[in-house]
């Protein structure tokens, strides 16, 4: 049994990404984190292209629009009767998050065995846990944390993982942008095949960061690494990235062979 | 220096994130519902006995503490007879304790696992448990640094001693069961 759970409210949404597709305004994760129980999804909304756009926030009030297939909104009498014990609205609410939860574990872990496990223990956690869900963030944040967590702790399990991760003072080569980025025109399982060949710490801070809308800070906290690790990570891993698919074109497809290699 | 630290700059030329983000999910295993459901459907099962088996370790604890039957003494409460065996024996090594406190970690883990019913229902208690929880999770960040057992070793006393104070913000919702009107647990804190 692992004991590194978020504390409730301890998820939050990057509250500085202007850049983000779908972002509309910008405002710290704390002004939701402490806003009271009736406001407590104010400013969050949903935009994976996967929901409908949820927008929890009051009307005219300023939002962040979050881009994950985590954001489901789960109705409280739903949340409610998990906390009581119940098993039917626990599967109601397993299903809802079983593939978000599922991709995020395989792409931060990188083999079904292990990602299978960690699904398994996360959903147990949550219903272990649903009783500490006190509501002044959105269940769905809370959820993906318990998964991001539980992955991290598998990796941390296995010391290769953390070993295998980019050196935090190794630099990263310049990125050559005079040509397009690769992933541009990528197809999606050269991309994934790309990824998987990344190291697995590194490649959880690329789909954190890029994916799941988490700060450099807070995967710092998350990993129990440095903020400047976690950048370069990233940094290393996108230049690896662009690396690995820097021959592919769409006339001349990728070798996975090739990509294999680290 | 990195190619662009925050990654903004790159983000906007270089749309990595919306390639990843355009990724199809992955499809879960079909079964793996199942095996969750079966696992708290046992867990569920076994605790229909422990209840009555808790209740009969404490029985017996409470007999235990009293008669002390292991130091020789009479219940009158005359002078023991035999030395305190900790008296001779030596002292652990490091890797001993390493390995004693390794031990009794995994057993409060488990204990607390399967103490899921213990969840506190008092509003301090719950944010104490919570904070506990995260000092082990930031102890276990710690310890998956740690090289060498010397670096270990306060890490892991540490971990225990958080583990102990934690079953004891987690089993407070059994002794005070008969009380529920202080302990206002008729509705669970949210």
């Amino acid at each position: 049994m692992h004991l590194y759970w978020p504390s409730p409210g301890a998820d939050s949404v990057r509250a500085k990404r202007p850049d983000r597709p779908g972002q509309l305004h910008q405002g710290p994760a704390a002004q939701w984190r402490k806003a009271p129980d009736g406001a407590r999804a104010s400013g969050v909304r949903c935009t994976h292209p996967s929901r409908r756009v949820a927008t929890l926030g009051h009307a005219g009030a300023s939002s962040i629009a979050v881009n994950s297939s985590f954001c489901i909104d789960i109705p409280t009498r739903l949340i409610t009767r998990i906390q009581r014990g119940e098993l039917g609205a626990f599967e109601q609410v397993y299903r809802l998050f079983e593939r978000p939860a599922w991709t995020l574990a395989l792409r931060m872990i990188g083999n079904p065995e292990d990602a299978r496990e960690v699904v398994h223990d996360a959903m147990l956690r949550v219903f272990d846990r649903a009783r500490q869900f006190r509501g002044d963030s959105p269940f769905w944040g809370w959820v993906r944390r318990i998964v991001v967590n539980e992955a991290l702790m598998r990796l941390r399990r296995d010391r290769t993982h953390v070993e295998q991760a980019y050196d935090e003072t190794e630099q990263a080569h310049e990125a050559d942008t005079s040509t397009p980025a690769p992933w541009a025109w990528t197809e999606a399982r050269q991309l994934e095949s790309a990824l998987e060949a990344l190291p697995a710490l590194t490649r959880s801070v690329i789909w954190l960061y890029h994916v799941e809308g988490h700060t450099h800070p807070e995967i710092a906290e998350m990993t129990g690494k440095s903020v400047s690790f976690s950048k370069s990570q990233l940094a290393r891993g996108t230049a690896r990235l662009r690396e690995l698919l820097g021959t592919c074109t769409p006339e001349s497809p990728c070798s996975p062979t090739l990509m294999a290699t680290p | 220096m990195f190619p662009d630290p925050d990654g903004h700059a790159m983000k906007s030329i270089d749309p990595l994130g919306a390639a990843l983000r355009a990724l199809p999910p992955a499809a879960p295993p079909g079964d793996l519902y199942a095996q969750v459901a079966r696992t708290l459907e046992a867990r569920r099962a076994g605790r229909r006995w422990q209840v009555p088996a808790a209740l009969a370790a404490s029985i017996l604890f409470g007999w235990l503490l009293v008669n002390q039957p292991w130091n020789g003494r009479d219940r009158s409460g005359g002078p023991a007879d035999t030395p305190l065996a900790t008296a001779t024996t030596p002292a652990p090594s490091a890797n001993d304790e390493l390995a004693n406190l390794q031990d009794y970690s995994r057993r409060l883990e488990s204990w607390l696992a399967d103490l899921s019913d213990g969840v506190p229902r008092d509003g301090r208690n719950l944010m104490a448990a919570a904070e506990l929880e995260d000092l082990v999770g930031l102890v276990d960040v710690q310890l998956s640094a740690a090289r060498s057992a010397s670096e270990s070793l306060p890490l892991w006393r540490q971990r225990v001693a958080l583990l102990e104070d934690l079953a004891t913000v987690r089993s407070e919702p059994f002794a005070l069961a008969a009380e529920p009107a202080r302990n206002g647990a008729a509705s669970p804190t949210l």
